[in-house]
């Protein structure tokens, strides 16, 4: 549990959540041209990367724990 | 007017009384070591200061025009968020080294603390957002109209009543008591603007709970019964019929990604932003709060964006006016009390942004444009010596002028598309800041050309073809080029057609911007001391190296006479005895205190305080130039500093990495201690205040008292002495007093009713004192008898007067005993019997100077001795002639016998 806490808030997760962040918000350009066409799916399918990157943010930050707040 | 314009204004002013009510009680609490804003969810509600009107109600609009393009605006910073702990803490603990005020500043301290860049960084902030201060107050009073004039569903058109009836001026004005009164109301270095943003954070949750009201609203209680209701209708008839080919704007992926990089440079380099996120930063650890309750805030705000737009076009509202459906749709339904609400967190949202904005770039106007411009010279004192009414007339200045331009192009193309270009003037902060912190190599030339060549790109390709489109220059300009030179073209420069506007800007700028960073960074070298700066930041944790070798350096600078050089220099900015007083805590706080010769590294550390102190005041440029410019260091000492420096880094003798994770390590731990040693700090120092206070009373209660009992103890003591001395002095007195009075009585008595005088001779005078009634004695009347030896002579009987005065002078002469008997001769010639008994006094020269004696008038004895003689004289007489008769009768008996026997019977008679 230690490890995966380790990981979770270490530097490489943040780059990865960022690069995930990236991907996930490009997909629908991906996924169709005309992204107006899937407007009300679009959107929510982008609020749910949104929640997704919240938690994983949560996650890389443990909350409000108090701590020394290192990722190392 | 009607009634809706006074319960709408009547309810603003109350939310404007209630926000300045909330300001100033957490300024009390803040100056009562209560501090409200180090709070990490205060902190995180700030944030949303990101959330303008052109975002509250701008969304809809953009979702109307440009389905999800909106979204790009808020997923964007929660992008960048991911690797704040990484980089925001970087800004934070350089904000916290250098003490930086504000955006320019930050970058001006990297960059060799460089007054040019500072400027042109403060010329980029401004020129960026004054018309995005002007959108703000365009949306405050567009909207106050609608609220308003509009009650009662007629919300198509929107009268400009507002504008005419003084509405802006007023909210100018309040606009800028408040930034005064909470943003730069004091000029202290350590100052943070607590009460500003206590109203900050309360505004961010009354713009949110107001757009998620209408939110509800719109989705459960006008035509839709749920977001499945919508969902429903809006597959029966999608919007892009309903708003029409001609009206949608096309979403490009590259546009898409234009926006992501712009939302993202916004979140932190928008001059705001930066100063919410970094300056008013009060601990590292309020980021990890931030990074997940800052993107949650902004995903519950977007939540009903695009159901209010769907709501708004399925309801038969107008396109053109999607940016007001958050007011019309809860109008249009007769909801004004909701559409009241929204209209405050709509204010909120504009009110705040201006304030926060204006508060920055009068800081950095004040600090890095007018400041450097008015120089050293004495003509400008006037102006630094009240650096803080500069600052307020910037910020009245700054405020009136986006009122102005309002005013003037309030409904032009360039004011309503502002809202992304400002981001993208924001944007060409992002090479110089970013490269700063991770770029040792880069330098303050790359910074220069860098933000120059990009603000002149931004400034060519996106502002300028929004001037363009507002009419103001020709239309041929964006059509054919300036001048009919197509490859000059700037919405297609060099031939780049591919691109919308919005995503060629970007492009331009930043290709220009990073190029000329880049390059120019390469290109020139790095000065040892911009180097020096360079590392501190790349790596943060340098700072603490200077202090490791302090005892390998010799004391042998004049303490005093850098002590008179600070106060010079300080002198200039704060009054005098403000100045006597942060000299002395620097002193105090760097241990020189009572020191009369200080080290090269201690002068260092006391300049570098100096520096801070004016840093958080004027800017980290000016500062650094005052200091530069002061006698702080003379030449051979600025020699010996950077020797010093060479050593210090020399002693490390540690690998890079190893020597960062050390420092890293102990800066955390550090940074804890030392908020833990801050808070004790403070509870100590009010302990010890009142500790010091309540000794400070009683030492001078002491002082009063012992001073009082010492007073009276000596009074006591003399009036003791005194009692004493009187009281021995009166028993004295008395005694003798009764002595003498006894004596004199006695003496009186004696004098009065015996016979004796007592006499006192003055014999160099000649004087004769006689105690006793001498006249009476000697017959005459009181006072006749004259008090002198001669007439006591004169009155003795001749006969006795050569004895005794022989027998007087053989007693002063020879002190033989003087006692004598004679006789004075009384007025009828009559004698007086007197015995005299005297005794003289004699000098050190054995010359008698006074005699003392007593007579005695012994007349009475005299006569009565004679009277004795004479009886028995007369009894001697008597007796002779008694025995001479006995002697005869018994003669006669013996006759008389011898004749009777001769007679004869022989038997003798007996008659016989």
């Amino acid at each position: 549990m230690k490890r995966i806490l380790a990981l979770v808030q270490s530097e490489a997760f943040a780059v990865c959540l960022f690069v995930a962040a990236i991907i996930l918000c490009s997909a629908p350009f991906m996924i169709t041209a005309n992204i107006m066409e899937h407007l009300w799916f679009m959107n929510w399918y982008l609020f749910a990367v949104w929640g997704l990157l919240i938690a994983g943010i949560f996650l890389m930050t443990g909350g409000s724990r108090e701590g020394d707040g290192s990722q190392e | 007017m009607n009634n809706a314009f006074f319960s709408s204004t009547m309810i603003v002013f109350l939310y404007i009384a209630v926000l300045f009510a909330i300001a100033i009680w957490i300024e009390r609490r803040a100056a009562r070591g209560k501090n409200f804003g180090d709070n990490a969810w205060v902190y995180s509600l700030t944030l949303a200061v990101y959330c303008t009107a052109w975002t509250y109600y701008g969304s809809v609009g953009k979702a109307v025009v440009s389905g999800v393009l909106y979204l790009p605006i808020y997923l964007g910073p929660t992008m960048a968020i991911i690797l704040w702990w990484t980089v925001l803490r970087k800004f934070i603990r350089v904000k916290k080294q250098y003490h930086t005020t504000s955006i320019a500043d930050f970058i001006s301290v990297r960059y060799d603390k460089s007054q040019s860049v500072a400027a042109l960084a403060t010329v980029i902030a401004l020129v960026g957002s004054l018309p995005y201060i002007a959108l703000q107050l365009k949306a405050i009073i567009s909207t106050f109209d609608i609220i308003a004039f509009s009650r009662g569903g007629h919300t198509h058109v929107v009268p400009q009543i507002a504008q005419s009836a003084g509405v802006g001026s007023i909210v100018v004005v309040c606009l800028i008591l408040f930034t005064i009164l909470f943003g730069v109301r004091k000029l202290d270095p350590t100052e943070r603007h607590q009460g500003m943003m206590g109203v900050l954070a309360v505004t961010a949750i009354v713009k949110l709970l107001a757009f998620v009201g209408v939110g509800f609203f719109v989705v459960y209680f006008t035509h839709f019964r749920g977001f499945a209701d919508i969902a429903a209708r809006l597959q029966a008839t999608p919007v892009a019929s309903l708003i029409g080919a001609g009206n949608m704007e096309q979403v490009t992926y590259v546009k898409w990604v234009s926006y992501f990089i712009l939302a993202i440079s916004a979140i932190m380099f928008l001059p705001r932003q930066f100063h919410v996120l970094v300056i008013e930063n009060s601990s590292e650890k309020h980021i990890r709060t931030a990074m997940w309750v800052f993107p949650l805030y902004m995903l519950i705000l977007n939540v009903f964006v695009l159901p209010i737009a769907v709501g708004g076009i399925l309801g038969g509202h107008p396109t053109t006016e999607a940016d007001s459906f958050v007011l019309t749709l809860p109008l249009a339904h007769g909801n004004y009390w909701l559409a009241l609400f929204a209209f405050i967190g709509g204010l909120s949202a504009a009110g705040g942004m201006v304030i926060i904005n204006t508060m920055t770039v009068a800081t950095m106007v004040s600090n890095h444009l007018l400041l450097p411009l008015f120089g050293s010279g004495k003509l400008f004192d006037l102006f630094r010596r009240n650096l803080l009414y500069l600052r307020w007339i910037i910020v009245a200045g700054y405020i009136s002028l986006g009122y102005w331009f309002e005013c003037k192009i309030g409904g032009s193309y360039m004011l309503v598309n502002i809202g992304m270009i400002s981001f993208a003037a924001a944007l060409q902060f992002a090479p110089a800041i970013i490269g700063g912190v991770f770029w040792k190599r880069a330098n303050r030339q790359g910074a220069l050309w860098g933000l120059g060549g990009g603000f002149l790109a931004w400034f060519y390709t996106l502002l300028f073809p929004s001037f363009v489109k507002s009419g103001w220059f020709p239309a041929s300009i964006i059509t054919d080029g300036p001048g009919g030179i197509s490859w000059l073209n700037p919405q297609s420069l060099f031939g780049i057609i591919a691109l919308d506007p919005l995503s060629h800007g970007v492009f331009w700028s930043m290709v220009v911007n990073i190029g000329l960073y880049v390059v120019m960074s390469l290109y020139y070298p790095q000065q040892i001391r911009e180097k020096r700066i360079a590392e501190s930041f790349t790596d943060t944790l340098a700072r603490d190296i200077n202090s490791e070798k302090h005892g390998h350096r010799t004391a042998y600078i004049d303490t005093a006479q850098k002590k008179k050089v600070a106060r010079t220099l300080l002198a200039r900015y704060f009054s005098d005895s403000h100045v006597n007083t942060m000299v002395d805590d620097y002193f105090f706080q760097s241990g020189l205190a009572g020191k009369e010769k200080i080290s090269i590294v201690e002068l260092a550390e006391l300049s570098a305080k100096i520096e801070k102190t004016l840093a958080g005041a004027l800017g980290a440029a000016v500062a650094y130039k005052a200091v530069s410019e002061s006698e702080l260091f003379s030449a051979e000492e600025s020699e010996e500093l950077s020797q010093a420096y060479s050593q210090i880094v020399s002693n490390l003798k540690i690998a890079p990495e190893e020597l960062r994770a050390k420092i890293d390590y102990y800066q955390e731990k550090e940074s804890l201690i030392n908020r833990h040693a801050r808070e004790l700090e403070t509870k100590i120092r009010e302990l010890e205040e009142n500790i010091l206070q309540r000794k400070r009373a009683e030492e001078e209660l002491r002082q009063i008292q012992l001073g009082l009992e010492q007073r009276v103890q000596e009074r006591t003591l003399e009036l003791t002495k005194l009692n004493d001395n009187l009281r021995q002095h009166i028993a004295e007195r008395k005694s003798v007093e009764q002595a003498l009075r006894f004596s004199e009585e006695r003496f009186r008595i004696a004098a009065q009713k015996a016979s004796d005088f007592i006499y006192e001779w003055d014999i160099s005078s000649g004087k004769l004192e006689w105690f006793g009634s001498i006249d009476e004695k000697l017959g005459y009347s009181q006072g006749e008898f004259p008090r002198t030896i001669d007439a006591w002579e004169k009155a003795m009987y001749p006969d006795d007067r050569q004895q005794v005065m022989a027998k007087l002078k053989l007693h002063l002469e020879k002190r033989s005993l003087y006692q004598q008997e004679y006789r004075m001769m009384r007025k009828d010639g009559s004698l007086a019997f007197w015995t005299d008994s005297g005794t003289a006094l004699w000098d050190e020269n054995n010359k008698a100077y006074k005699m003392i004696g007593v007579c005695t008038d012994i007349t009475a004895n005299k006569l009565a001795e004679q009277e004795l003689q004479n009886k028995l004289l007369e009894l001697e007489k008597f007796h002779k002639f008694a025995v001479d008769r006995e002697l005869k009768m018994v003669e006669l008996k013996s006759k008389i016998k011898e004749m009777s026997a001769q007679a004869g019977d022989g038997t003798p008679r007996k008659a016989l």
